[in-house]
Formats: C-alpha cells, sequence, structure tokens
C-alpha cells in the first residue's frame, strides 16, 4: 500500500474488497450477538423450568 | 425355509399390499418428467442435453419421497421395537427392508424409464448404460433415503426435512450417475462415471445399514 | 490417574466445564481480536499488491479463513458427534450442537466473499468452480444438522439424531468434494486454478496470522454457546440454579 487514496480504493477493486470485509466483519459481530441471546435465553428457559419444578413440589 | 428369507417375502408382500402407496413414486416420476418438456422447450437437441440431469434429479426425488415413511408403521405399531430387542441381527433386516422396499417401488421406476427416454429424445444406444446406472444409483439412493426416514421416523411430518438432509449428501450419486448417461449419450467412455458410482454403491450398502439401525436405536432410548 | 488425564475428567464433567471454560473463552477473545486487527493490517495496508490480481487479491484475507475454518469447524462437530454417540457423553452434543450455527456462518462468509472474489477475476459473481460448489453442499450440511438438531421435542434424541448426520456427511465431504471436482474437469478443463499459485512470504503471513485469529475467535464463541447448550441439557440439575441464579 503506498497511499491513503489507494488504500480506500484499493486500486479499482474496492467495490469488492470493502464489501467482502464488511461482510465478514458483519456476521462475526452477529455471531457474538447470537451467543449473547442464546445464554440470555438458556438462562431465562432454565429458571422457568426450576420455577415449575419448585412449584410441583409445594 | 430360511426365517431371512420368510421376512423379505413378508416385506415384499406387505408393501404389494400396499401398492396404491408404493405405486406412487412412479406416478410423481413420469409426471415430473413429462413437465420438463412443457417448461423449456420440446426442441430435440435441448431435450437431448438435459434428458439425465431430468431423468436423475426425478428418480431422486422419487426414491427420497417414497422412503420418507419406510419405518413409519413399524414405528407406530411397535414392531421397530421387537426388531430392536430381538438377538438377530437389526442391521440384516433393515437390509432387507430396505432391499424389499426397493422391489417394490424404485424397479419400476427403471422399467419405466426407456419411455421417458423417448420423450426426451435421448440416443436410444445409451439406454443400457442409463439403466445400469439407474440400478445402481437407485439402491444406493434407497439406502439413503431409509437413513433419512430412520433419523425422522419419530417425527409426524418430515417430507421436506427428509429431503433437506439428504439431497446434499446425494449430490456424489447425482453428479456420477447423471454424466455416466451424459457420456454415453455423447459417445465418450462412460466407464469411469460408472466405476465411481459403484464404489459409492458397494460403500453405502456396506456402511449406511449400521447406520440406520443406529438411528432407529436413538427412537428408543431415553 | 495421572494430571493429565484428571484434567480431562474434570473437564468433561459438565459444572466444571461451565467456570473453567470462562477464564479460557476470556482469554480466546483477547488473542482473537489483537490476532485478527494485526491480520488485517498486516492483509490490507502491509503487503504488496499482487502484480496480476492489484488489490483485489486482498479479499482472499477473510475468504481462505472462513473457507478453512468451515471445514475445520465441521471436523470437530463430526468428531464431538463420535465422542457423543460412543461415550454419550452431554458434554460432546453440546460442543456440535454449539459449532453448527458458527459453522454455517463461516461457510456463508466463505461463499459472499468468494464470489465477490469471483467477480473481479472471472468477471460474474457465480460460477460453478469446484471449490465453491463444494463449499454450497457444505452450507446445507451444515442448514441440514441445524434443522435435525432442533426438529424433537426431545433434545437428547435431536442430539443423537444430528449427531448420526454428522458422521455420515464427515465421509461425504470428501466424496462430495471430489465428485464436484470430477464433475468441473468434465466441464471447463482445469481453466479456473487462477486461485493458487505460489504465494509470498510478505503476502502469506498476515493471511496465517488471520487463520489463527478465526480459529482462537471460533474458540471463544463455541465455549460461550456450548456454556448455554450444556445449561439448557442440564436444567433439571441442581448445579443449574446455582447458575442461573434462581
Amino acid at each position: 500500500m503506498t497511499s491513503l487514496h489507494e488504500f480506500l480504493t484499493m486500486g479499482r477493486f474496492g467495490v469488492f474488497v470493502w464489501p467482502a470485509f464488511g461482510f465478514g466483519l458483519l456476521v462475526m459481530l452477529f455471531n457474538i450477538y447470537l451467543a449473547h441471546w442464546r445464554e440470555k435465553s438458556a438462562f431465562r428457559e432454565v429458571r422457568e423450568v426450576h420455577r415449575t419444578s419448585e412449584e410441583n413440589r409445594s | 425355509m430360511n426365517p431371512w428369507i420368510q421376512f423379505f417375502r413378508s416385506e415384499v408382500g406387505l408393501s404389494w399390499r400396499e401398492r396404491r402407496r408404493a405405486l406412487l413414486p412412479l406416478v410423481f416420476f413420469v409426471i415430473v418428467a413429462s413437465l420438463f418438456p412443457l417448461a423449456m422447450s420440446p426442441r430435440p437437441l435441448i431435450l437431448k442435453l438435459i434428458a439425465p440431469g431430468v431423468i436423475w434429479v426425478d428418480v431422486m426425488l422419487a426414491t427420497f419421497l417414497g422412503l420418507e415413511s419406510l419405518f413409519r408403521q413399524d414405528y407406530e405399531e411397535g414392531v421397530l421395537e421387537q426388531w430392536i430387542l430381538s438377538p438377530s441381527s437389526l442391521e440384516l433386516r433393515v437390509f432387507l427392508k430396505v432391499i424389499s422396499f426397493w422391489t417394490v417401488t424404485s424397479l419400476p421406476l427403471i422399467v419405466m424409464s426407456p419411455i421417458l427416454i423417448l420423450w426426451l429424445s435421448f440416443p436410444v444406444r445409451a439406454l443400457g448404460i442409463l439403466l445400469v446406472g439407474l440400478f445402481l444409483g437407485t439402491v444406493t439412493l434407497s439406502f439413503l433415503g431409509a437413513l433419512g426416514a430412520a433419523l425422522t421416523v419419530s417425527l409426524r411430518q418430515s417430507g421436506m426435512l427428509v429431503a433437506i438432509l439428504l439431497l446434499p449428501l446425494a449430490t456424489p450419486i447425482l453428479i456420477f450417475g447423471a454424466h455416466s448417461a451424459l457420456l454415453a449419450a455423447d459417445k465418450q467412455n462412460p466407464r469411469p462415471a460408472l466405476y465411481l458410482l459403484a464404489t459409492l454403491f458397494f460403500l453405502t450398502v456396506g456402511l449406511v445399514p449400521k447406520a440406520i439401525s443406529t438411528a432407529l436405536k436413538v427412537s428408543y432410548e431415553v | 490417574m495421572t494430571q493429565f488425564s484428571l484434567f480431562f475428567h474434570r473437564l468433561a464433567s459438565p459444572p466444571h466445564f461451565y467456570e473453567l471454560s470462562k477464564p479460557w473463552g476470556r482469554a480466546f477473545s483477547w488473542i482473537a481480536l489483537v490476532l485478527i486487527l494485526v491480520g488485517l493490517f498486516g492483509g490490507l495496508w502491509l503487503a504488496p499488491r499482487d502484480f496480476q490480481q492489484g488489490n483485489g487479491f486482498r479479499i482472499m484475507y477473510v475468504h481462505v479463513p472462513s473457507a478453512w475454518m468451515s471445514l475445520f469447524v465441521f471436523m470437530v462437530m463430526a468428531a464431538s458427534a463420535f465422542v457423543g454417540l460412543v461415550w454419550r457423553m452431554r458434554l460432546a452434543y453440546a460442543v456440535a450442537a454449539a459449532s453448527a450455527p458458527l459453522g454455517a456462518a463461516f461457510t456463508a462468509v466463505a461463499l459472499v466473499t468468494g464470489s465477490l472474489w469471483g467477480k473481479p477475476m472471472w468477471g460474474t459473481y457465480w460460477v460453478w468452480d469446484a471449490r465453491l460448489t463444494s463449499e454450497l453442499i457444505l452450507f446445507f450440511l451444515y442448514l441440514g444438522f441445524i434443522t435435525l438438531n432442533r426438529s424433537f421435542e426431545d433434545q437428547q434424541t435431536g442430539d443423537r439424531a444430528a449427531a448420526i448426520l454428522a458422521l455420515v456427511g464427515a465421509v461425504d465431504i470428501p466424496i462430495v468434494h471430489y465428485s464436484v471436482d470430477w464433475w468441473q474437469t468434465l466441464h471447463q478443463g482445469s481453466s479456473f486454478k487462477g486461485l493458487t499459485s505460489e504465494i509470498a512470504p510478505s503476502m502469506l503471513w498476515p493471511l496465517l496470522v488471520m487463520m489463527t485469529g478465526f480459529m482462537f475467535y471460533y474458540g471463544w464463541l463455541v465455549l460461550w454457546r456450548t456454556r448455554s447448550e450444556i445449561l439448557l441439557r442440564e436444567s433439571d440439575r441442581e448445579w443449574t440454579k446455582r447458575v442461573v441464579g434462581s
């Protein structure tokens, strides 16, 4: 890479290079969000299971 | 009489008694093949090119849709549980069950395929290769289809799911099968493709019954 | 028992795994972040322009690691499916179930970036290139695994059924790859070799750094997701109560 201009336009390949990296980044961030969401919903579900079993016992 | 031969005969008899259901794949097969000339073009040049692909995709779908409920009745009536508990080999039972289903359902497809060849202007000289390929392919696909049926035996609505599971697994069979016919029609050497298809045939027949019986056991263990 | 096997024995017990995996995951996340940033800087700025492909070749730095991960994750999935089926280990099923969506995501990235790379190289977004095609079929296999795993009332049945599918798929993937290769040579000759050539060290090191970074990223997320999967599978046990705080 020789100049900032070349970096931003990637020669004439900017239209392909940047969406490729952008998509990759987006999916990777979304995966993190999904893992977070899955943990949250797992917690909720397990709490629910414990609550109903508690109720059944009493 | 050997109990396994007896088992096989009773299985064929059972499918035959339900022949109206068993013949549905055949009707499906013929109808789908007749749609392609209508949807694309009746020009023989085009039809000749797509014929092997159409017939092979068609055979694959007909086999998978027909096999989807292979173990359903045995599962619901508890026969399957007896098989699993019985000391005799579950793999051999599964093997015979699939072969008996193949005899009643897939064999008619192969017998019918020469007619489709005429519809699709496929050169008659390649017919032999197509039939050999279809024989190897339908047996292989039947075992794969039985695996899908076994994996989903306890689910009520499984047709689409079975297709999603199996179609990617079956692509090599489709590639080698359709191309053996295509090469033969092109006056090229179709043997490598047929040998590869035969390799898959032996691999599947040897290994998949084991996978099917493991899958069947899954739905009974808690 | 030796120290080493004792470590694994304890790791396989879900409550231990749950606690032990947290610091590991945290460490992996930082390593992944650093490696990926270094790899990006190296790949997008430091690496010299390719004399044939210009700057277009830089898509490689996201495409190749994703494609590699898509296969690696499937191998992890099949291996844990095997362990689950043979040794009846719940943890192994949880790892397989946690891996599948990640593997599918890597496969999707490999497909999209491959298409974006294809446009300047081949002049079209999609050619039925052997590698892209096998990647597509791999994606379908992942989808099948995920759907089958979640189709059953009873999670154990789903886990076992999907494990069998993963094993059959693992046998099938090399066959698919070979068949697609064979099919390709039949139709196009071997003219599409543009993507592989000798690679200069100055271009290679960012790629290796990126690949390692992706591995750690996967390691981090798979530990995280496995924790959730374990919680769901062990919701009837006492120890989960403590974890979710009810």
